[in-house]
């Protein structure tokens, strides 16, 4: 009977003691539970409670940044569940339809409200898909006030910042213990359905670029060109000019010289000049002569052709 | 040893008076001690507490944490008869234990009657609004926020009206989306946009490019031309200075001036070789070639 007294015994220290040490690990935290009510809590390490059924530890992975896909689902990624098109699509301000996919980081921050805020959801889902939720309103929210086009480039930014401001008040508003750290539009895009003509877009767009440039191009090269040839015609001028002015000084210096040196006898001179210039057409050319036809007759006469 | 075991007994009737006089209130939770079914007070702090041992106390817990009622979505119409498929949720949370312990006593039978709730109360709403109010690229905001608070408030009112024992901390919509027999409509549409937008852009570069194509052509067309009207104006003075050169000429020696012209002028005319100069037998110019000087009858000087 004493083997048995003993054993109870033995097995009640045990008993006492594996419900009365913890271990925490790293990216844990420890909330001490006294009779259902957390007293405190703790970080990683070795601790002692009161055995059960006065105390207990649970614990929970706060330092780990979690992930919430918004519009889609990990599952769909895998191929474990269906894709569902509609998880995608947001409706814009303009009524136009884009596909967007997000990705929300978080992290557990208060462990007290993460557990006892919000319940787990009601088919027994973790609560942490109650941000899902969340978000999905913010963006719903702020996408209805935004053109396809903005939401599609330049509206982004203000996208990200209106959703995680929103995100973060209603996380708190809800209790849910947690606090955003990032949000990533792992996609944003036209829905497959309409794609084709947003692509037809870019094309014209770059189209208009591309009209853009070349008209500038060809003016690039074509002014120059014409300024070359401007002032090619004024250089020509020039020229022309200082021929003119030249022909003009030097003849009238040969004439003011030659009036001077004629001052003496001038017939003479005129009439050798004359001659000399008769001689030189006379030379040049051919002479025919007619013969003289007394008056009152006609005569007709061959010329000599070449 | 008859001494020693007497006490075991009392002591295990203490241990199971204990055990059934008292209760433990988790972290999250309120609960509500019946005597005999009837509820008798509401329990608020978490820990250990103690009441008369069962059966004559008993105890329910009431889950005072948040919770999400997230229904499938619907067709609603607008106040000007749009059809949008709304997706809403709402989160809830037991406001007074003891009322809601009577009314509903469980989540399972609040979040049934919360649905029909939430059903109504999102027609009612968006049946207020119109389509243009939801979605905008007017306004700075979306009535979703004001839709958001006026679901809040409705459903916040009926469940006052019905004494339910709970609050509503959040009503919003979710998701918005057109029923899948209008969205071919809405992709159309979509798409007719993008071919306007499209030609817009087609447009607008023929006629960035016609417009930089014609200021070119007309800066071309300016330039030559101003450089042809220089060119004359240079030439033009040119002449002019040799116009006063040659009159300055004249005036010095009209005789000569004369006299020369006509003689530039005369071989102008018979300028390059080979002209054929047809001359009467009497013209001067033969008579130059003069006749046969008679020395004999003149030789007398």
């Amino acid at each position: 009977m004493r083997w048995i007294r003993r054993a109870i015994a033995v097995g009640a220290v045990l008993a006492l003691l594996s419900t009365s040490t913890w271990t925490v690990a790293q990216d844990e935290t420890g909330l001490v539970h006294r009779f259902g009510k957390v007293v405190r809590t703790v970080g990683p390490g070795f601790h002692l409670s009161l055995p059960w059924p006065m105390e207990r530890i649970e614990k929970l992975k706060t330092a780990v940044s979690r992930s919430m896909p918004v519009g889609f689902t990990y599952m769909e990624q895998l191929g474990a569940e269906n894709m569902d098109p509609t998880r995608r699509e947001w409706l814009t301000g303009d009524t136009n339809i884009v596909k967007m996919e997000v990705t929300l980081n978080y992290t557990i921050t208060d462990p007290v409200q993460y557990l006892y805020g919000m319940s787990n959801l009601a088919n027994g889902l973790s609560r942490d898909l109650v941000l899902r939720r969340i978000a999905e309103a913010a963006m719903t929210e702020s996408i209805a006030v935004m053109g396809v086009d903005e939401v599609l480039s330049t509206g982004k930014t203000q996208l990200r910042n209106e959703v995680m401001s929103r995100v973060q008040a209603q996380a708190v508003a809800s209790q849910l213990g947690i606090t955003l750290t990032s949000f990533n539009l792992t996609e944003v895009a036209p829905p497959p359905e309409v794609q084709n003509a947003f692509n037809e877009v870019t094309s014209a767009k770059s189209y208009r670029e591309q009209q853009l440039s070349e008209a500038k191009g060809a003016r690039f090269t074509a002014l120059p060109f014409a300024r070359a040839e401007a002032d090619r015609i004024v250089q020509q001028a020039e020229t022309e000019r200082t021929e003119i002015l030249s022909r003009a000084q030097g003849w009238a210096k040969a004439f003011h010289a030659l009036s001077e040196s004629m001052q003496q006898n001038r017939a003479l001179g005129m009439q050798r000049m004359w001659l000399q210039s008769i001689e030189d057409i006379l030379g040049r050319a051919r002479v025919t002569v007619l013969p003289r036809v007394p008056a009152g007759k006609s005569e007709r006469f061959y010329l000599p052709t070449k | 040893m008859t001494m020693k075991r007497r006490w075991i007994p009392f002591a295990a009737l203490a241990v199971l008076m204990l055990l059934l006089a008292s209760f433990q209130v988790t972290e999250g939770s309120h609960a509500v001690v019946t005597r005999f079914g009837k509820p008798v007070r509401v329990v608020e702090n978490a820990g250990l507490h103690f009441k008369l041992p069962s059966p004559i106390d008993s105890v329910v817990p009431i889950d005072m944490r948040m919770h999400l009622l997230d229904p499938e979505p619907g067709n609603y119409l607008t106040q000007d008869k749009k059809n949008l498929l709304v997706d809403s949720f709402l989160v809830w949370a037991v406001d007074d234990p003891l009322q809601f312990y009577k009314a509903v006593s469980s989540r399972g039978g609040a979040e049934a009657r919360l649905s029909e709730v939430l059903r109504s109360v999102v027609g009612d709403v968006l049946s207020s609004y119109d389509f243009a109010d939801i979605l905008t690229i007017e306004g700075e905001q979306s009535g979703l926020a004001r839709i958001a608070v006026d679901l809040q408030a409705a459903a916040a009112e009926r469940v006052q009206a019905n004494r339910m024992g709970l609050r509503i901390a959040s009503f919003q919509v979710k998701r918005l989306n057109f029923p899948d027999q209008n969205k071919r409509a809405v992709f159309n549409r979509m798409e007719q946009d993008r071919q306007t937008i499209s030609a817009g852009f087609r447009a607008e570069g023929k006629e960035e490019y016609d417009k930089i194509k014609a200021q070119t052509d007309r800066e071309e067309a300016e330039l030559l031309a101003d450089a042809r009207r220089r060119a004359a104006e240079i030439i033009g003075t040119a002449n002019a200075e040799a116009n006063r050169i040659y009159n300055d000429a004249y005036t010095a020696d009209p005789e000569l001036y004369q006299f020369l012209r006509q003689l530039e002028a005369a071989e102008q005319s018979f300028a390059g070789n080979d002209n054929l100069i047809v001359l009467p037998a009497d013209h001067p110019l033969l008579q130059a070639l003069g006749t046969l000087p008679a020395p004999a009858a003149e030789g007398g000087d």
